[in-house]
């Protein structure tokens, strides 16, 4: 310390020198550098490619200089806030499956504003009800690939996206190509519902609120979560039929009870896509028939044959893919995804939409789309709900009017492999589920 | 002093640089078409030119006799990368990897004995996505409600190294008759 202070000594020290012709050497180095990138681009121009500060006027020829740009501190964006026409696109990442995201897109200005990392496996979002959180199922290895497996209920922050907390989970999380039914939220979004699979089968049930998991139960014979009331949900059994669970005020199951086949599991199976009306799910079979699930006239949960179906599978087009359905409730009509095809093609893409009443049953508009899709979904809101549609593998998202299917935008280099989309909800309200 | 032109000297790389970035980009981005181009026919989506993989275009029929390709005929309800593309074969799991002990079942039809076989897809685990001959076909293939005929599902359960799922086999258990 005291060195410091001392005065230096007025001769130019040979380690100055020394680097004083290092200075000079890189300097040259550069320029030379310099000199060659020009030329490089000197080409490039000569190519027709004329950069956007070349054919601009001059600032200086121009007269006087605008004022130079001040000074930045760099930041983070800030937070986001929700409209309906703001979607999330879950990407599996099936080529790096350790590293999968949900991306939000803004529909309306055609542009990516964040991203959830969703780990191994990633399936879907939850989304409670009063929109201020956004809860995930993700699945850690300590080593990245290989070593203990954690699940944890990560939380976010649902408009910055920052990560606020996590509850960890029971490592058995069901990992499979992604479905709404993996987990669901209930209890007016005090719960948080998590199927499954190893391959035993069981529900977790995780209180967000408290902040901790509360149980798990077996359900043998039937997978996922689908609720219809506040404390009911149901699971589909492989025999056709399915279970009805109820839960008590702390999550913990009270009642299960199996409900007697109502759809033929082997000859006309229902796709484990379905879509909730607002008081009911419904279903669409490999035939295209549709069926209902939801709560009965003495409170139990039935199913039933609609009795009616989306199309004569005999023409040729079938319902299909990994979203197929979408529902938009002010207008009260379901859109499904169509392909042309038989038996074993139930996963093909599809390059028709069709669009039904829901009372009436009867066929609205068929639109062909531009490009063929795996999902589709369509925005909440009654003044102009959009209808999203996402080809696992192609990462281009096309936003159409779901009013008449015009093609608005389309959004491109988002995603690896998108499977399933979910546009931001506007209002689910209490107890709802989705 | 010298930080004023060497700042101004990065100043001038970042701006072509970035110009550079954009053109770049634009290769970028056609690249990524041809490799989107590249997964199209392996998704269901045109199967009837689903004959590629590391086979190559060598006509539908020798496609379903050819392992590292889509069209195999073993490979009529597969559901992921084919390990004969990753440096396993069709009942062999590539090296480091552990097969899945649980699977699902599928019966596929040989066109060379015209015998139906029952086939096991089991999954190879323990390492992330192969990422190569991505093969989806559908026959016979059911909701996860019926797991033992599902497709869909990651079967690497039950292994010692995880579930981290790499690639998938076609393994004849018996014929169907």
């Amino acid at each position: 310390m005291a060195e410091a202070d001392q005065p230096q000594d007025r001769a130019i020290p040979q380690w100055l020198v020394v680097l004083a012709a290092i200075v000079a050497v890189v300097a040259g180095a550069l320029a030379v550098v310099d000199a060659w990138w020009d030329s490089d681009e000197g080409d490039t121009a000569k190519g027709g490619k004329v950069t956007a500060e070349a054919s601009s006027p001059s600032p200086v020829t121009g007269g006087e200089r605008a004022a130079p740009l001040s000074s930045e501190q760099v930041a983070v964006a800030p937070a986001i806030a929700p409209h309906p026409h703001l979607v999330w696109l879950n990407d599996i990442a099936f080529p790096a499956m350790p590293d999968g995201r949900a991306i939000l897109v803004d529909a309306d200005a055609g542009t990516m504003r964040g991203m959830i990392s969703g780990g191994y496996g990633h399936n879907g979002l939850l989304f409670p009800p009063d929109g201020r959180r956004i809860y995930n199922p993700e699945t850690y290895y300590a080593r990245g690939t290989r070593g203990k497996r954690t699940d944890v209920l990560t939380i976010y922050d649902a408009r910055r996206l920052t990560v606020e907390g996590e509850i960890v989970l029971p490592p058995k999380r069901f990992m499979s190509m992604p479905l709404i039914g993996n987990a669901q939220m209930m209890g007016a979004g005090r719960f948080a519902l998590i199927y499954n699979f190893t391959p035993s089968q069981s529900v977790s049930v995780a209180d967000v609120e408290a902040g901790r998991f509360v149980t798990e139960f077996d359900t043998a014979g039937c997978s996922l979560i689908f609720p219809v009331a506040e404390r009911e949900f149901f699971m589909l059994c492989a025999d056709g039929g399915l279970l009805e669970v109820a839960l008590g005020p702390d999550g913990r199951p009270v009642r299960q009870e199996a409900r007697a086949k109502f759809f033929d599991a082997d000859r006309d199976p229902l796709f484990e896509k379905p879509v909730w009306t607002g008081d009911r799910w419904l279903f669409v079979s490999f035939h295209n028939d549709v069926y209902e699930v939801g709560a009965g006239k003495n409170g139990r949960i039935a199913g039933r044959k609609a009795g009616w179906r989306i199309a004569d599978p005999r023409a040729g087009w079938r319902a299909g893919g990994i979203q197929p359905l979408a529902v938009h409730r002010p207008s009260g009509r379901l859109f499904t995804l169509m392909h042309e095809g038989g038996d074993g093609h139930h996963k093909d893409p599809g390059t028709q939409v069709r669009v039904h009443d829901l009372k009436t049953h009867a066929e609205i508009a068929r639109w062909q789309l531009e490009r063929p899709a795996t999902a589709i979904a369509v925005s909440e809101d009654a003044e102009d709900p959009l209808l999203y549609a996402v080809m696992i593998g192609d990462p281009t998202l096309e936003v159409y009017s779901a009013r008449d299917g015009t093609l608005r935008r389309r959004i491109g280099e988002i995603g690896i492999t998108v499977t399933l989309v979910q546009p931001l909800p506007v209002s689910t309200g209490k107890g709802d589920a989705r | 002093m010298s930080g004023k032109w060497l700042d101004a000297w990065m100043e001038r790389r970042a701006r072509r640089l970035y110009r550079g970035t954009s053109r770049r980009h634009a290769l970028a981005r056609i690249a990524g078409l041809l490799v989107g181009a590249g997964m199209l026919p392996l998704l269901p989506v045109s199967r009837g030119a689903a004959a590629h993989g590391e086979a190559g275009d060598k006509g539908e029929a020798a496609a379903t006799r050819d392992p590292n390709s889509c069209a195999y005929w073993r490979y009529c309800a597969i559901d992921g990368f084919l390990c004969s593309c990753c440096g396993g074969s069709a009942s062999q799991c590539p090296p480091g990897t552990e097969p899945s002990p649980v699977t699902w079942i599928g019966t596929c039809l040989n066109p060379e004995d015209g015998r139906h076989y029952v086939i096991s897809y089991n999954d190879c685990c323990g390492k992330t996505s192969c990422g190569r001959c991505m093969c989806n076909r559908n026959e016979g293939d059911k909701p996860v409600y019926v797991p033992y005929q599902s497709n869909d599902i990651n079967w690497c359960l039950g292994t010692k190294v995880g579930e981290v799922y790499h690639c998938s086999t076609a393994v004849v258990i018996g014929t169907a008759e």
